[in-house]
């Protein structure tokens, strides 16, 4: 177990590195400069040449590219242009919101995507089947930006009942929730669908296995049969779907965070892109995809604790 | 080992939730204790605004600060040596009583209210602060970008605690306009020196509002500062909500979680005026929306075809359908509140016919194919639709590549498009912008059309640097009216300023530089 993980581990090195790469020459290649979009229309063209060299934004592009990666290998991560303040400063200041948001987008989308997909599963073709079914596909099809805005436009505009924006009052537990409500649900609907339609033919499979038809024949309850026997066999695909879609849900967060102006790395991304802030830019880049592999190297585990016969070697 | 370990998975999610709820979230400022003042919330102060804004809070440091938010709120934080009147740009005192200056100009000494306290007990203002504010501003380390509109002061001279003497290397007609602006505001020496990195994040100003506490991407809170010299302002608090994307600042609005915003689309404006519960402030902005022709690329360089594009374009349906009435036409190129602009000098008539001999005469009957580029905003691309529309009645075959900004802006200082659609911010004085758009020394950073003319470049040359107010209206209106005449660009219309507010919101004027002033914003009755 101990060798496994760290064999995964070094295996991110070079996904990470090249990573590093691809950011590093997308940033470049886009046109557009961090230096006259931070001095605006008052700088004179001397100015922008001096701010450029401060930056080392002149030296030629394969030196940029290496002192880039060793900053990083000393754990540095440079300073915003934009704010000047330490890019993990920045970075640790919004993760907290994004993992709050993703974390409870996940937590609604198994919450109500398994049993969603039980009961679709055990009652085929019944009312309730039909149901899942179109509420699934809504989710799979529905842009989350459109239903971010639905529901803003139902719960906050038309009835009062929760913020349109925000992450709440710091402190105050209840202002927190209520704020994060929409979001959570805007981000956790598509993935709800996914794992909705995926633990439905799962399941199917399974219940129609020889060791769910002994089981039954020994006379154990329904409720054992499908909990204890069924399910536990038909969630391994059910959790690759669950660490998949963490992932996406990283992602996904962006326009969730635009939608409902919370903070968050996602919104950082952005306007960091858009003010051409290359440092914020690789920085968050970097810190999510390694955040990615991780959830990946913790999904794997997760399989080999449900699943006896998966072994980590 | 529990029986269903998905349940438990559930519980550990659930557990991770609550813990984060409890301790992630926390903000930066001084009195780390305030909250973000968004929603409804019990023990909220009963005079409280929430103002959302287009971006976050990126500095309040004066000296550093560029951006349209950044100004927007350091304008409530600080004091200059002199201020506009409020909803004009006229300078009236502010922390200088009165000033004085020399016959040639190099010479200013002013003369600074007594008994002007920074915020939060950093003290008296005393002249060693404005020597310190404007000193800091050439600090190699610092390299202030703002500060490079202030370089033409030589050095400063402490002459008492109240009394204070700038030189200047070379007159500056615009002294004064600049020193109302945000660069000019006076920052405490302590509070920066003592603050360090952080004071862009921390500032402390002399302003009726005092920084509290700034939540990343929440909000920016300001408190009332009571000690302030004009007497304790209207507002216990304001809270700045930054709130990028439009729809959802609609929204947000609309659901009552902000009090005030600024309105950019047509059918909500509409919508707003028809509220009773709504507030409307409306006022034409310091910035004229265009398109130009790059006079250095063919068929440009001929007068003829420039003129026959200009006839080509309905701005009434332009301005009419597209903007609804959300923007004041240009009849000149200044927006009218700047100092010297010219009223009336540019009124296109909109003929198709003539367009089309006018092309004919340039040699040119079938028309030609050309590039119209714009930013990727609405506020450009649906006008550069209709221009297509237009162009293409006269035989002019327009392809509109629509660009994100930055790249955009990347692209156009190089000088060499074809076409671009663009709006562009002024100032009080007309120095920088008739000079860097005009004059052969703009090209190609700003210079975009590629215009070159010896007696503009003159005229330019002598109005920027002189202090005779007389010459200077005569040469910067020769400029003017000969720019017009040369037909290179196509001034549509300045912008309106346009904010909403809830009726509860009393006192606001708007201004042309958009500052969002709250001199005399309260708020009275139910929220």
């Amino acid at each position: 177990m101990f060798q496994f993980v760290v064999r995964r581990l070094l295996a991110t090195i070079p996904t990470l590195l090249g990573v590093m790469v691809a950011v590093f020459i997308a940033l470049h290649l886009i046109p557009g400069d961090p230096v006259v979009a931070m001095l605006g229309d008052m700088a004179t063209p001397e100015q922008v040449v001096a701010v450029r060299h401060e930056l080392g934004l002149d030296r030629p592009l394969p030196l940029q590219f290496v002192s880039f990666v060793e900053r990083y290998l000393r754990g540095e991560l440079g300073n915003s242009i934009r704010t000047r303040r330490p890019v993990a400063e920045e970075i640790s200041d919004r993760f907290p919101h994004t993992f709050l948001l993703a974390a409870a987008g996940v937590f609604i989308a198994v919450l109500f995507g398994i049993p969603l997909g039980i009961v679709a599963a055990t009652r085929r073709g019944s009312l309730l089947d039909l149901v899942s079914l179109v509420l699934s596909m809504t989710g799979i099809a529905a842009p989350v930006f459109w239903v971010g805005l639905l529901l803003s436009m139902l719960f906050a505009i038309r009835l009062h009942w929760l913020p349109a924006i925000g992450a709440g009052k710091p402190g105050d537990l209840f202002s927190m929730f209520e704020a994060l409500v929409l979001p959570a649900f805007t981000l956790g609907f598509s993935t709800m669908a996914l794992i909705a339609r995926m633990t439905r033919s799962s399941m199917l499979e399974v219940l129609r296995e020889d060791y769910v038809r002994t089981a039954r024949a020994k006379g154990l309850s329904e409720k054992i049969v499908l909990y204890k026997h069924a399910l536990r066999n038909a969630a391994i695909p059910i959790v690759t779907i669950v660490g998949l879609n963490i992932g996406y849900l990283l992602g996904g967060a962006v326009l969730v965070e635009t939608v409902f102006a919370r903070p968050g790395l996602g919104k950082l991304l952005v306007d960091a892109i858009l003010a051409r802030d290359y440092p914020v830019v690789q920085g968050v880049t970097f810190f999510v995809a390694t955040s990615f592999v991780l959830v990946n190297l913790l999904t794997d585990l997760i399989y080999a604790l449900l699943d006896p016969q998966v072994r980590l070697s | 080992m529990p029986k269903n370990r998905f349940l438990s998975l559930l519980v550990v999610i659930a557990l991770v939730i609550g813990l984060l709820a409890g301790c992630g979230v926390k903000g930066t400022g001084p009195s780390a204790g305030g909250n973000a003042g968004q929603g409804s919330g019990k023990g909220t102060p009963k005079k409280e605004l929430r103002i959302a804004m287009q971006y976050d809070l990126g500095t309040l440091d004066p000296a550093l600060l560029t951006s349209v938010t950044d100004k927007q709120m350091s304008s409530n934080l600080y004091n200059g040596l002199v201020r506009y009147q409020l909803g004009t740009v006229k300078i009236e005192p502010d922390l200088a009583e009165k000033w004085e200056t020399s016959k040639d100009g190099l010479e200013w000494t002013f003369y600074l209210r007594k008994g002007v306290k920074f915020h939060r007990g950093y003290g008296e203002l005393k002249a060693t602060d404005v020597k310190f504010t404007f000193d800091r501003l050439k600090d190699p380390e610092l390299k202030s970008a703002p500060g490079k509109l202030l370089a033409a002061i030589k050095n400063i001279q402490v002459v008492d605690d109240y009394t204070v003497k700038i030189f200047l290397s070379k007159p500056d007609p615009a002294f004064l306009d600049k020193l109302a602006g945000s660069v000019g505001y006076i920052v405490s020496e302590k509070a920066v020196k003592e603050r360090g990195a952080k004071y862009g994040q921390q500032p402390i100003g002399t302003g009726p509002y005092m920084f509290e506490q700034w939540n990343p991407q929440q909000s920016t809170t300001y408190v009332a500062n009571p000690d302030y010299f004009r007497g304790k302002p209207g507002l216990d608090r304001v809270v700045y909500i930054p709130i990028p994307d439009a729809t959802t600042m609609y929204n947000a609005f609309e659901a009552g979680n902000v009090d005030m915003i600024q309105v950019t689309d047509p059918d909500k404006l509409a919508k707003y005026k028809k509220d009773p519960n709504i507030i409307i402030d409306e006022k034409p902005g310091l910035i004229t929306r265009f398109f130009g022709m790059n006079g250095a690329i063919k068929p440009f360089d001929n007068k003829l075809v420039r003129q026959a594009v200009i006839a080509a374009v309905d701005r009434d349906g332009i301005l009419n359908n597209v903007f609804k009435g959300m923007s004041t036409p240009a009849t000149g190129i200044l927006s009218p509140d700047v100092e010297f602009a010219l009223k009336g000098i540019f009124q296109p008539k909109y003929d198709p016919k003539k367009a089309k001999e006018l092309l004919a005469q340039a040699g040119l009957p079938n028309g030609f194919k050309t590039t119209l580029y714009v930013p990727n905003i609405d506020r450009f691309t649906k006008p550069a639709t209709v221009i297509k529309e237009n162009l293409k009645a006269i035989g002019i075959d327009l392809e509109i590549k629509v660009m994100e900004t930055q790249s955009f802006l990347a692209e156009l200082r190089k000088a060499q498009l074809p076409m671009f659609m663009l709006s562009r911010g002024q100032d009080a004085t007309p120095d920088r912008v008739l000079f860097t758009w005009f004059s052969k020394k703009g090209i190609p950073a700003d210079n975009w059309a590629n215009i070159d003319i010896p007696e503009v470049n003159q005229w330019l040359d002598e109005a920027t640097s002189t202090l005779d107010q007389a010459k200077r209206q005569e040469l910067f209106g020769k400029v003017q009216q000969r720019i017009v005449q040369e037909d290179y660009y196509y001034f549509l219309d300045h912008e309106n300023h346009i904010y909403a507010m809830k009726k509860y919101v009393k006192g606001f004027v708007g201004d042309p530089q958009r500052s969002i002033r709250l001199d005399n914003v309260t708020v009275e009755g139910e929220k």
